[in-house]
């Protein structure tokens, strides 16, 4: 998968004197090559996450960019090749459990569909055989999946989603927030399935989260994301252990941690000023190394020696490492 | 839809799920709901008296003078008679007979075209729906009453009782493809719906096994009222001389009475009878339609079961 | 009260919904629970295990189809004199609420009114006391906000215009401006951006050391309770498994579940193959008989599934499991 460039501009406001946002800015990185990894998406509420799964997956048409998977651009197939080609490649999975299925239907009847209609499958008893075989991934019993979402747990009907969303075969699944939503004791369940689904069927994973602790659990590759833009880029172990962007930084020290206590105060801003089109780097107002530079030009985003790209004018090509 | 099944097959299974799930609703909502119980009973009863009764009639509605008029209410007629010798009670049945099936008419056609458009275009979006709402807009601006009022008079020689039934339809579709369209676009934002869209349904798989059962509710209670909404406007275009004034309605009915000065003259039965049954008629309607949307309101479904 | 520094009490607390065909949830079972003075308790538990539910019973905050079937919940006040909740009449009740024990729901973010300014919404508290000079009261307030360390402009504002971790903290102040004994938080922070949720919880610091008020905060973020509270209480299926100080409770978790549930929580830089617990949450209509947990938990015996193990004490640790007999 080849992302490049790729913004989504929301207008807001009237006709004539309307506000525009920038929801995604600029962002580009590529996902797969020869073996699956698990790509996590890691930032706050409103910094653009859920926009560019949804633009991933079609759903949103970008404002300007590609996203090319398998050598077709997303945002500019055909209709017939959207509803026919796309979920042969991309599935999704949702945040709220009990939002991904229609709550008056039967969830086995997406589940079939998926087998006969996307994964091609015609042969109704083979269908029955996928669906089969794709709740005995997540661990789940058939019998399960003839049930009505709300006699069921939040963390059951999750597995079901990605029952679905693996019968087809795909190389790529989005999941947005797909723990968020589950109780703490069973997280840990759904994320082992992604990680076993990546190694045994050979699946990417992006996986889209405010939540930095399950992050480092299972990703490969972060991408801390802010007001749109991509403040940090790289292998995950790299980042959590010497995290480059001031942000980054924020992030991982803000965690709520149960090993750690936060020690001394820390300054929050005390409203939030939603100046999209201010110039400058957009994190210039609470970082605490900001410099003149920063509020004046963005900082492009370089790639620092140990492969991390970073995104701040604390670093520089040449040097790829730290100034201050 | 999809590419693996036979279209006619599929549509048969579809059709007969339909049915099962509207009668499995029905008796739901009949245990449920005392008022739609009550509703229904009234409605039935009212139906019974048009159209089984009322096939026993032995005078055609159509022929004045077949019996004694200025009769009261008595053993040898039951609701008295007009002046234009009509036995009032056997009128009346033939009256509810014709009123329900204008009521009929208009609410099989206008609120399963309003349905139809208003899911394609919510579904669809893009051209077709900016298209469909231009006209459905378009039949909003134009005034109701006055054109009725003209259609009804020019068409006035080949005017049947569910002709008029259509023509009121003209201008009862719009609202209601309207609303389905909002509740259309309101569910397509959710989640589920991208889930059927990544499970291989296409704009019809997701119009009828996503939103209508979301929709259905609503549409049973819009059918209720386009009955209703349907028999009052013939009413009101009846009491202004400008319904069928030769067929018997329960509009053209109070029309006569009013013509002749019924109530001034002492006729007291020729008035009282057709208003008193339009006025159950709408009771009976508003209940059922009540009852529909009382058992739609999960919360209060949940209360009365128990 | 049996702890000299106790200043609320719940003992036999038993609440349940009656939803109809004899279908009874035992929400909250048999609860005993106390918070100390200057104390901030964490009550900790996942979905369905009656946290938000013991809430509402301490709180007198229970209509159909909850009903509270035994048990009581006594306040002592700053004067020492106790308050028993369910003996109070409505008229009592509604004055000792944000005066002596406050409650602030999950979601609350949501709950100032959207169409008038913050200290409209701080009038209103003021005048269910009597007070109405409306002079008098912005100088206190402007007073306690600045204590709290906010600016005094969210006054002017309307709520829409805060930030999410601003709209919490004001919350917070509205509902300990009269210094209530007491204050229950539900969820204060789960709603929020990390960044923010640091900011509430040095506010509910503050308000403890500055002016002496409990809290019990509710929350399902272990991470979250590691940080604020001083104790921990553990609940699952209605029922209070462990309590005991938050740093032990870590350190040495006794109950099954507690240890499940601590080792279930990924940590950066920790172990990247975790488990997490096996089954499901009972269903509380008909609860496994014995030990709530005793289907899931890796330790079971047969006592467990028998007999419901009572309350032992250790310390100051307090834990329900068979495992912590003879000890």
């Amino acid at each position: 998968m080849r992302v490049r460039h790729l913004t989504k501009i929301f207008k807001t406001g009237g006709l004539l004197f309307g506000k525009k946002f920038r929801a995604v800015d600029d962002v580009s990185f590529n996902l797969g090559g020869d073996s699956s990894s698990i790509f996590t998406i890691v930032g706050e509420s409103g910094c653009g996450k859920t926009t560019l799964a949804r633009m991933i997956l079609g759903l949103i048409e970008p404002t300007s960019g590609s996203i090319e998977i398998l050598g077709r651009d997303v945002a500019r197939l055909s209709s017939k090749e959207r509803s026919h080609w796309l979920p042969k490649v991309i599935q999704p999975v949702f945040q709220n459990p009990f939002e991904a299925f229609n709550p008056l239907r039967k969830v086995y009847s997406y589940l079939l569909h998926t087998a006969t209609s996307v994964a091609g499958i015609e042969d109704k008893a083979e269908a029955v055989e996928r669906v089969n075989r794709a709740l005995e991934e997540v661990r789940l019993s058939p019998e399960v999946a003839m049930r009505s979402p709300y006699e069921l747990s939040g963390g059951q009907v999750q597995r079901l989603s990605i029952a679905r969303a693996i019968i087809p075969n795909p190389k790529l699944i989005i999941a947005d927030e797909p723990v968020s939503m589950i109780d703490a004791s069973l997280r840990m369940g759904i994320l082992n399935i992604f990680k076993q689904l990546k190694d045994e069927m050979d699946i990417n994973f992006i996986y889209i989260t405010h939540d930095l602790s399950t992050a480092y659990y299972i990703s490969d590759l972060i991408a801390v994301m802010y007001k749109g833009s991509f403040a940090e880029i790289g292998q995950a172990e790299a980042i959590f252990k010497e995290p480059l962007h001031p942000y980054t930084q924020l992030l991982i020290e803000s965690i709520p941690r149960v090993d750690r206590r936060w020690t001394g105060k820390i300054k929050v801003s005390v409203t939030e000023v939603e100046e999209y089109l201010l110039p400058g780097c957009k994190f210039a107002d609470r970082c605490p190394y900001v410099m003149e530079i920063c509020k004046k030009k963005a900082p492009p985003l370089i790639t620092t020696s140990g492969g991390v790209r970073v995104s701040c004018w604390l670093y520089n090509e040449e040097k790829g490492v730290a100034k201050h | 839809m999809t590419l693996t099944e036979r279209p006619g097959i599929d549509m048969l299974k579809v059709v007969g799920m339909g049915v099962s799930r509207f009668s499995q609703t029905f008796l739901d909502v009949y245990r449920t709901s005392r008022t739609f119980r009550i509703g229904l009973i009234m409605f039935v009863a009212l139906v019974a008296l048009g159209v089984g009764v009322g096939s026993f009639s032995p005078f055609d509605p159509r022929r004045w003078y077949l019996v004694t008029p200025n009769r009261p209410p008595g053993l040898d007629y039951l609701l008295g008679t007009t002046t234009n010798g009509q036995d009032v009670f056997w009128l009346l049945t033939w009256s509810i007979r014709n009123s329900l099936i204008i009521g009929l008419v208009t609410a099989m056609v206008a609120s399963h075209v309003g349905l139809l458009l208003g899911m394609l275009a919510g579904a669809r979006g893009g051209l077709l729906d900016r298209v469909l709402m231009v006209i459905t807009d378009s039949f909003v601006v134009i005034p109701a009453l006055p054109t009725l009022i003209l259609l009804a008079v020019l068409l006035r020689d080949v005017m049947t009782i569910p002709l008029m039934g259509l023509i009121i339809s003209i201008f009862s579709w719009p609202w209601p493809s309207r609303q389905v369209r909002a509740m259309v676009l309101s569910l397509r934002e959710r989640d589920f719906i991208s889930t059927s869209i990544f499970s291989g349904y296409g704009v019809w798989g997701r119009v009828v096994r996503d939103y209508l059962p979301f929709i259905l509710p609503w549409h049973l209670v819009n059918l209720t009222n386009t009955v209703l909404f349907a028999i009052s406007s013939e009413a009101a275009l009846a009491v202004i001389g400008v319904s069928i004034l030769s067929e018997a309605t329960l509009g053209v009915m109070i029309y006569w009475a009013l013509n002749y000065s019924a109530l001034f003259r002492g006729l007291w039965w020729w008035l009282i009878s057709p208003v008193i049954t339009i006025i159950l008629v709408f009771v009976s309607l508003f209940l059922i339609s009540k009852g529909i949307s009382d058992y739609s309101n999960p919360r209060l479904r949940w209360q009365a079961k128990g | 009260m049996s702890s000299e520094s106790s200043v609320l009490e719940c003992r036999n607390v038993t609440a349940h919904y009656d939803i109809g065909k004899g279908i009874r949830v035992r929400a909250v079972d048999d609860v005993e629970l106390s918070v100390k003075g200057r104390e901030i308790l964490g009550l900790a538990g996942e979905s369905g295990c009656g946290k938000t539910t013991l809430m509402r019973t301490i709180y007198r905050d229970v209509s159909p189809p909850l009903r509270v079937v035994s048990g009581s919940v006594t306040i002592r006040v700053k004067d020492g004199e106790e308050i028993d909740i369910y003996k109070l009449s409505d008229a009592e009740l509604r004055r000792i609420r944000a005066k002596v024990l406050s409650y602030i729901p999950q979601g609350s973010m949501s709950v100032m009114n959207p169409t008038s300014r913050v200290k409209h919404q701080f009038f209103e508290v003021f005048r269910k006391y009597g007070r109405f000079k409306k002079g008098e009261i912005l100088q206190q307030v402007k007073g306690r906000l600045q204590e709290l360390g906010l600016r005094e402009s969210i006054l002017e504002s309307y709520p829409h215009q805060l930030s999410g971790g601003m709209r919490q903290r004001t919350v917070i102040a509205l509902a300990t401006i009269m210094n209530p004994s007491v204050v229950l938080a539900d969820e204060p922070t789960s709603a929020l951006d990390v960044v923010y949720q640091r900011g509430v919880v040095e506010m509910i610091q503050n308000i403890r050391d500055m002016f002496g008020t409990s809290f019990i905060i509710v929350s399902h973020d272990m991470g979250l309770h590691n940080q604020i509270t001083d104790r921990i209480a553990i609940m699952y299926a209605g029922k209070i498994i462990e309590v005991g100080k938050t740093d032990g409770i870590f350190s040495d978790p006794l109950h099954p579940y507690t240890e499940g549930l601590i080792n279930s929580i990924p940590r950066i830089g920790g172990s990247k193959k975790l488990e997490g617990l096996s089954g499901l949450p009972p269903n509380l209509a008909n609860p496994p008989p014995g030990c709530r947990f005793h289907p899931r938990c890796p330790y079971r015996m047969e006592k467990c599934a028998i007999e419901e193990p009572p309350i032992f004490r250790i310390g100051d640790r307090v834990v329900s499991c068979w495992l912590l007999e003879g000890k």
